[in-house]
């Protein structure tokens, strides 16, 4: 399997969404041809470079900036956690199909905390600073062997790196097409159920959920600026917890009863008239 | 073409404010999106020029299926007021809400003084 | 006469008005406009109100088409036409992910609107950049695609594709008749 294309398209965070929710497994690798101000750092190097994501079914298990599997070797020797000539040597007794990191945790030679920082900077902060790309595009491969040297051993469902994200996020010009509307309303997403936790103003916005309440209304309710609460409606929307539902008109929020929606469909239909249409639809 | 909205936008408040019981008015694209408008509190502008859109190319649709011809307006008459919709040209559609007590022999002629007057701009 | 009204819905350029014209045995009744907005770079006409086509196939038996605008400034037609609809087929561009979450929207609309049966249609599937349909099932929401509703592939320029979709709305409403819901 290979999706390919552009960010402006298909943004970072709903391919995320689309990783872990497909639980795929596979190579993410995205290319920046602009950066936002804030990653703007030695841009004609930054712009050539490419950066990676490995999933294993719908879980991030390593990411890096360069395809050469030192990576997470080189982050332990710039903590001064082993000198270079060790870690050399300990690659070459890493059993193959194993992580590495788990491989230094058996040795005893890291701690699971250690594991969990070295993780959490690689992962996390690494693929956060990639939400502030403007431009670039971006191919999935799915038939790749796990980076081993650069496993921690550890994983995170891709969703929960959206969260923090895009909660840190300054500039959502990219993402400008993507916010719901302000007259559309949240339902729940019952299809996913996702495990992660929500801050205090996602969970009151997740509360709002109705399905009748637009975002401008939340937004008043809250005393919120309305672009913060379309922001936060994002963030549910592409973490699976919210659906976006366009109201059309208040008028129409109005309450059909289950009831009424069952009743609307089937009725007049006979299964007779159905039989002629498909015997008419066959010879087409 | 270089339509000089600023100006659509001082006609279409002139007609607002000058003709009696009219209570909001709009220049639409044909495809339903705003070109000006000056509308009552609340209401949508951009919501207003799809519905607008589509009442025109429907109306106009009943014309030709209908052979009742070109369309000159359409005009929807409600318990409240009006709202009249003429074309103006290939490229907008004007929209007329008025009250109910709007005299309709005078406010077709203003409507029509408008879209004249509206069709130079858009040139 | 026995009316089974269809609406045929989904983002803009997924071919809703091409699939009416394929199987209609009436001229459609159109009601296209000049596109000014983003549209245009995609094709030139635009739908703003709806499409009309007829599909009578018998003395006095017919079903009747109508498509819905892509565009979300129109969303009071499809507020219109799916009210009276009897089941609805959501066509979406496979080859245009940047309209995947616009085609969620449309169905989260229909769906709180209208319990009746539907169909999905892919189109574009042909394209070289055309997603695999499984992939746009998740990306629609459908992770499970033993609950998700039966998707199809449609050429809608092709009259033949086209009715096999039709087909599986029927289908889908002869299913409905044998097992009521509650």
């Amino acid at each position: 399997m290979v999706i390919s294309g552009y960010l402006s398209d298909f943004s970072l965070p709903e391919i995320l969404q689309f990783l872990d929710e497909g639980s795929k497994s596979g190579l993410l690798a995205v290319q920046p041809s602009g950066l936002g101000a804030r990653a703007g750092v030695a841009s004609s190097t930054a712009l050539s470079r490419h950066y990676f994501i490995w999933f294993n079914e719908g879980r991030i298990i390593a990411a890096a900036d360069q395809q050469d599997y030192r990576g997470l070797v080189r982050m332990i020797a710039q903590r001064k956690w082993m000198d270079e000539s060790k870690l050399r040597q300990l690659i070459s007794q890493c059993p193959s199909g194993s992580a590495f990191g788990s491989f230094l945790k058996s040795q005893n030679l890291l701690s699971a905390d250690q594991l969990r920082l070295l993780f959490s900077t690689q992962v996390i902060r690494q693929i956060c600073a990639l939400f502030e790309l403007v431009n670039g595009s971006y191919q999935f491969v799915g038939t790749v062997q796990p980076p081993f040297l650069e496993m921690t051993g550890l994983s995170a469902p891709a969703k929960e790196v959206i969260l923090p994200g895009l909660r840190a996020l300054d500039n959502w010009s990219t993402l400008a097409e993507k916010l719901p509307s302000s007259s559309s309303s949240l339902i729940q997403n019952l299809q996913s159920q996702p495990e992660l936790r929500l801050n205090a103003q996602e969970a009151q916005v997740q509360g709002l959920t109705d399905g009748r309440m637009p975002l401008q209304q939340i937004a008043k309710q809250m005393a919120l600026p309305l672009e913060t609460v379309q922001k936060i409606a994002f963030r549910l929307i592409v973490t699976g917890f919210a659906e976006e539902v366009p109201l059309a008109t208040e008028a129409e929020a109005r309450a059909d009863t289950p009831a009424e929606l069952e009743s609307a469909g089937t009725t007049g239909i006979r299964q007779g008239f159905l039989e002629r249409l498909m015997g008419y639809l066959n010879q087409i | 073409m270089g339509i000089n909205s600023a100006k659509l936008g001082a006609v279409l408040q002139n007609f607002a404010t000058g003709t009696s019981d009219v209570q909001g008015v709009a220049l639409v694209t044909p495809d339903g999106l705003p070109l000006a408008s000056s509308l009552p509190g609340g209401m949508d502008e951009e919501r207003v020029s799809a519905m607008s859109a589509a009442m025109l190319s429907l109306g106009e649709r009943i014309g030709t299926e209908l052979t009742r011809g070109g369309i000159d307006r359409i005009l929807v008459e409600g318990e409240d007021g009006y709202a009249i919709l003429t074309s103006c040209g290939q490229d907008a559609v004007f929209l007329v809400l008025a009250s109910k007590s709007a005299k309709q022999g005078v406010l077709m002629l203003e409507i029509k003084r408008a879209v004249s007057e509206l069709k130079l701009l858009l040139i | 006469m026995e009316i089974m009204r269809l609406v045929v819905t989904g983002p803009v350029g997924a071919g809703k008005s091409t699939f009416i014209r394929s199987v209609s045995e009436i001229e459609v009744v159109d009601t296209d406009r000049r596109a000014t907005d983003e549209t245009a770079q995609l094709k030139a006409k635009t739908t703003v109100a709806l499409d009309f086509g007829r599909l009578q196939f018998g003395p006095d038996m017919a079903l009747h088409l109508y498509g819905t605008p892509g565009q979300f400034r129109f969303d009071f037609m499809w507020d219109i036409l799916i009210r009276k609809a009897h089941a609805y087929i959501m066509l979406v561009p496979a080859n245009r992910p940047a309209e995947f979450r616009n085609a969620r929207r449309i169905n989260s609309f229909m769906q709180q609107r209208s319990a009746v049966p539907m169909v999905i249609g892919m189109t574009h599937m042909d394209c070289e950049d055309a997603w695999e349909m499984e992939n746009v099932a998740i990306a629609l929401g459908y992770l499970d695609l033993s609950k998700a509703p039966p998707i199809v592939t449609v050429d809608a320029q092709d009259p033949a594709s086209s009715g096999q979709a039709l087909m599986a709305v029927v289908r889908q409403l002869m299913q409905a008749h044998l097992k009521p819901r509650h």
